[in-house]
Order: C-alpha cells, then sequence, then structure tokens
C-alpha cells in the first residue's frame, strides 16, 4: 500500500540489501558475483547522499535496486514510507515517476532517434501525469511543458525538435536532467552525471542541479568514485566497497578524519587531484 | 540527387556486366538451341545453317552482344526461339506471376519475423525464445527442395490444397469472387515453402538487432520512466535496431524475382523461374539473359529502394547526407 512517511522518516531506507549476480548454464560451474553484501543507507528529504567507491563496489547495482530495475535478493527498501518489495506491479508502476535517474552516458541514455521534445513529454504522455490543473494528455499542454523544463535546465526552447547528437555533452546532460524532472521525482539518482565533461560544464551542471534541488525541494543520491566533486555537491558520504557500506559521515568528517582505510585512497585521489588543479590554475 | 546519379551509374554498370557475362556463359556452354536439329537426319545442314543465320546465332559474341544491347536499351530483350515470340512480353507475364507468389511471401515472412523476433529478444532464453530458435534450426536444415516435396505431397494425399500451378483448369468459366479465391487457394502452399524458407534468417537477424539494442542505457532509462515492455520494444529498441533491416528488407525486395525459383519448379507455379530453367536447358540464349538482366534489374532497384528507406527512416543519416 502506497502511503507517505511522516517528515522525520528518511525519504529512503535501506536495510540488509544483497544482491548476487551469477553466470554460466545449469551443466557448469557457476561464476557469482556478490554485488551488495548487506547494504544499509538512509537518505533524508531534500538532501545530498553521494555513494562513492572503486569500481565494481555495487554503487550502480545499488541505484538500480532503489530505482527499481533490479530486484534485490534480500533486504528491505523504504521509500516515503512503502516498502518496495511488497508493492505489487501497478503500485510499483505509480511509485517510478518519484524516482528517476540521470545517467553517466548521457548520448547512449537518451534515445538518438527522438527529438528533445519528444525525450521530455514520452514519460509524461505514458505515466498522464497531472500539474496542478493542467491536463497533460493535451498536445499543446504537453508542448508548454517541454519549453519549460527545457528553459529550467538552460536549453534555449527553440532547441526542442533537434536531436541528442546535435546536442554538447552538458548539452546532453541538461535534457537527461529536463526528462528526469518531467515527471516531478522526489529522488534523483545521479550515476556519475559529471563524467566525460570538462571542469566549466560540470560546474555549470552541478550549480544547476544545486538550484534546482533548492527550487523544487529535490533529493539527491549521488553516485561517483570522484570524492573531489563530492565535497562540493553533498550532504553526506557513503564509501563502499565490495557491496557493503564501510563507512557514512558528513561531508566535513569525512575529509577531516576518515575511518576505514577504504576510504584513504578515494581520499588521496581527490587531494591529488586538487593539488594538481591548484597548481595548473 | 547526386545519390542517385550514382546509384543508376552503379546500376548500369552492373547491368551491363551481368548481362555480357551470361552472354559469355551461354556461349562458351557446348551446343546452341539448334544443336537437336542437327541430330535430326530429316534437317539439312543447310537448313540449321540458314535458321543460325537467320536468327544471328552464326555472328561473333561482340556483335550478337552490341546488337543485343542496343536494342535492350530500346525495351526489346530479343527472341525467344523455343516459344517463337519476343522475350519482353514472355518475361514481364512471368515476373508478373512471380511477383505475386513472393511479394505475399516476403510481405508475410516479415509479418511474422518482425513481432516473434521482438518477442524473444525481449526474453531471451524464454520458452517462446527456445521454440523459435529450434524452429528456425530445424527449417535451416531442411533444404528448400525437401520442404517443397514435403508440402508438395501433403497437398496432393490430402487433397485439401492443389498440387502445383497457378489456377483451376475452368478458371476463366469463375465468377470475380471465385477467380480471387481459386488464386489464393493455389496461393497457399508455394507462399508457405517461401515463407519457411526465408522465416528463420529474417527473425534471426530481428532477434540479433533488437538483443544488442535492449541492452543500451536508454532502453534501461525508459524502463525506469514507467514506459511498458511493449511501448519499449515497438517504439524504443525497434525503430533503434531498424537500420540493418530496412537493409534486409531491401535484399528482400531485390531478390523477389530471382529468390522462387525452386519453390516454383516444384509447385509447377508458371513465374520466372521454370522459364528460366527450361531456357537454360534449351539453350534459349535471349530468354536467358533477358531473365538474368530483368532479376539483376529488379536486385539493384531493391537495394536502392532499402538505400531510400534507411535515409527517410533514419535522421542521423538524412543530416549527414545534407552536411
Amino acid at each position: 500500500m502506497l502511503t507517505s512517511s511522516p517528515k522525520s522518516e528518511p525519504l529512503l531506507r535501506i536495510e540488509g540489501l544483497t544482491k548476487t549476480y551469477s553466470q554460466g548454464r545449469w551443466w557448469e560451474k557457476r561464476f557469482e558475483a556478490k554485488a551488495l553484501d548487506g547494504v544499509d543507507l538512509a537518505l533524508q528529504t531534500g538532501k545530498t547522499l553521494a555513494l562513492v567507491g572503486r569500481s565494481g563496489s555495487g554503487k550502480t547495482t545499488l541505484a538500480m535496486c532503489v530505482a527499481m530495475l533490479e530486484k534485490p535478493d534480500s533486504g528491505k527498501l523504504w521509500f516515503d514510507g512503502c516498502d518496495l518489495s511488497s508493492l505489487s506491479m501497478s503500485e510499483r508502476a505509480m511509485l517510478r515517476p518519484r524516482i528517476q535517474l540521470v545517467f553517466q552516458d548521457s548520448a547512449a541514455a537518451l534515445p538518438a532517434r527522438f527529438t528533445a521534445a519528444e525525450i521530455i513529454e514520452e514519460p509524461i504522455v505514458i505515466q498522464h501525469h497531472h500539474l496542478g490543473s493542467a491536463n497533460i494528455a493535451k498536445i499543446k499542454d504537453r508542448s508548454a511543458l517541454v519549453r519549460e523544463l527545457m528553459a529550467k535546465v538552460g536549453l534555449p526552447p527553440g532547441w526542442a525538435n533537434r536531436r541528442p547528437r546535435q546536442f554538447s555533452g552538458g548539452e546532453r546532460q541538461r535534457l537527461a536532467i529536463a526528462r528526469a524532472l518531467a515527471l516531478q521525482p522526489s529522488l534523483l539518482i545521479l550515476d556519475e552525471p559529471f563524467t566525460g565533461l570538462d571542469l566549466s560544464v560540470r560546474g555549470q551542471i552541478v550549480n544547476l542541479l544545486l538550484a534546482l534541488q533548492a527550487d523544487l525541494s529535490l533529493t539527491y543520491l549521488y553516485i561517483s568514485h570522484d570524492l573531489d566533486l563530492v565535497q562540493h555537491f553533498s550532504d553526506t558520504v557513503a564509501v563502499m566497497d565490495r557491496g557493503k557500506i564501510v563507512e557514512q559521515a558528513s561531508v566535513t568528517d569525512l575529509f577531516r578524519s576518515p575511518m576505514r582505510a577504504e576510504t584513504y585512497p578515494l581520499l588521496r585521489q581527490a587531494l591529488s587531484a586538487c593539488r594538481c588543479a591548484h597548481s595548473h590554475g | 540527387m547526386r545519390y542517385l546519379a550514382v546509384h543508376f551509374l552503379q546500376g548500369a554498370l552492373l547491368f551491363l556486366v551481368v548481362s555480357l557475362l551470361s552472354f559469355t556463359f551461354l556461349e562458351l556452354a557446348p551446343g546452341d538451341f539448334f544443336q537437336e536439329m542437327r541430330l535430326n537426319p530429316q534437317i539439312s545442314p543447310n537448313t540449321v545453317a540458314r535458321l543460325r543465320a537467320q536468327y544471328a546465332i552464326d555472328r561473333p559474341l561482340p556483335v550478337r552482344y552490341g546488337h543485343w544491347l542496343a536494342s535492350a536499351l530500346r525495351g526489346d530483350l530479343g527472341f525467344s526461339f523455343a516459344y517463337g515470340s519476343p522475350v519482353t512480353p514472355l518475361l514481364l507475364v512471368r515476373a508478373r506471376n512471380t511477383l505475386l507468389l513472393t511479394g505475399t511471401a516476403t510481405l508475410l515472412a516479415w509479418a511474422w519475423a518482425l513481432p516473434l523476433g521482438a518477442f524473444c529478444a525481449a526474453r531471451p532464453g524464454g520458452w517462446l525464445d527456445r521454440a523459435c530458435s529450434m524452429m528456425t534450426t530445424t527449417l535451416l536444415a531442411i533444404p528448400e527442395l525437401l520442404l517443397g516435396l514435403c508440402f508438395l505431397l501433403v497437398g496432393v494425399r490430402t487433397g485439401w490444397f492443389p498440387a502445383g500451378g497457378m489456377v483451376s483448369a475452368r478458371f476463366e468459366d469463375f465468377n470475380r469472387w471465385q477467380q480471387v479465391t481459386d488464386l489464393l487457394w493455389h496461393l497457399v502452399l508455394p507462399v508457405v515453402v517461401l515463407v519457411l524458407g526465408s522465416l528463420p534468417i529474417l527473425l534471426r537477424h530481428v532477434r540479433a538487432a533488437l538483443l544488442e539494442v535492449l541492452d543500451s542505457p536508454f532502453i534501461r532509462a525508459a524502463f525506469g520512466h514507467g514506459i511498458s515492455r511493449r511501448r519499449i520494444l515497438f517504439r524504443h529498441a525497434l525503430p533503434a535496431a531498424i537500420n540493418p533491416l530496412v537493409s534486409l528488407f531491401g535484399f528482400s525486395l531485390g531478390a523477389l524475382l530471382s529468390g522462387s525459383l525452386l519453390a516454383e519448379v516444384i509447385m509447377s507455379w508458371p513465374g520466372l523461374g521454370p522459364l528460366l530453367l527450361e531456357a537454360v536447358l534449351a539453350r534459349d540464349i535471349y530468354v536467358v539473359v533477358g531473365a538474368v538482366t530483368f532479376s539483376t534489374i529488379f536486385l539493384v532497384a531493391g537495394m536502392a529502394l532499402g538505400d531510400l528507406l534507411l535515409f527517410a527512416s533514419d535522421p542521423r543519416i538524412r543530416s549527414e547526407a545534407l552536411i
């Protein structure tokens, strides 16, 4: 059953989540990879939680489980007080608009044959979402919403008929964000959204996301292996290693005094990137 | 325009090469149409020589080819020794019959291959995928000749379908509706043979193209937006996977005249196939060359149409072409 949680409850709460991938046919020796091994996490409304770790630590798998694109093997996942594992398919479909993803590779995450307008309005068409008193099923209302969203993410509304390949990397990422916002989500999962963008564009996207968070009360689950950017963008950080959360703290506490050995290499990388930027700056 | 001009020139070059090669191979093959007459003692060698001169078979190959090419460019593909009539109208009638058969079979094969391939790709390893895999493997292993003979046997033994031909003997006496149903009734077996022959390849191509696309991040994103599996499959994945399938469709169109020879011969369908076979055996040179070049023109046109469809369907190719 779908009910909202009281304000004090975290928007997202994960307890003991596990997920194992196995490969191999029934007559072969099966290869198993434990992607999540008892993950516990909590994310408050309106905050940004960064999930960091080395490649293969389970960050993306966790994101996919939260977005209901992967089914965990065991554990509990509550979103706004609802136990996602106990929801029926129709209830899950009703909840999907509230959890949206922005992928790492915007070029691959946007359908190449669709125009920007079609990309943004497709989720709306599917969900028949109503904004205020406007009926989104009507074409002209959808067009108005598309233009509004494009303007909100800093894209000229006149570009609505362009296709993804006609946008730059940063512009494509803005388009992906606009698509995610179309369904008025509560939680935005940002899976390494700044990869492949140069420093200035990265800064622009970070500022955009911060502005949107303030404006629309969004909650972010930010996945990255780059601690340097995390400190400018997040409230709390959870460090993942081999499918487990090994450390969770505020950004300040983590950078000042990390508790776990797994965090050190990530910090070292972040600090050396910082030094490099200063020496070239 | 430049694209069309280039394709036209390529087609013209192919037409020249194929027609010249056909002429040459037939010339190199032993004997000619009048070979058997020489064996008949009642026909004098002078008569045979006069006939050969009358039909210009005694002239050198380049001269004969030159004359044929000049008349072919005017639409006259020569004269059939066996039928005693111009080749062009003969080919047109047979080509019409072949197109009726292969056009129906091609449409049906694609109509089955697209949804089946899509559903197989949507759930790889599922019961439908396994069943289709088994079916396609079996059909690919069975030669078309055997398939045709099996269905012919079914038709003959059961009497449910006619055992060959295009229309019944009393076709002219039927009213319009009876004529249509009679024609459809005769179409069933040869169309089934052709569909079963081409469906495995089409289905596997559709499945492979979609499997590659269904792994893409934008499909995951679409699932994340709550878009239904069916809509994702046909509105998102299939358009993204369509390029190789459009090229394959163009090739299917190009093979409309040439892909059904065996089925036509087995099912006694009066198409281009049996005509070509008879002409080859009888050394009816202008029918052979005419039929081969007819098929070549169709192949080139089909491939060009496939390219045009690709151009029309993919906005990326359109914008690259305009740069």
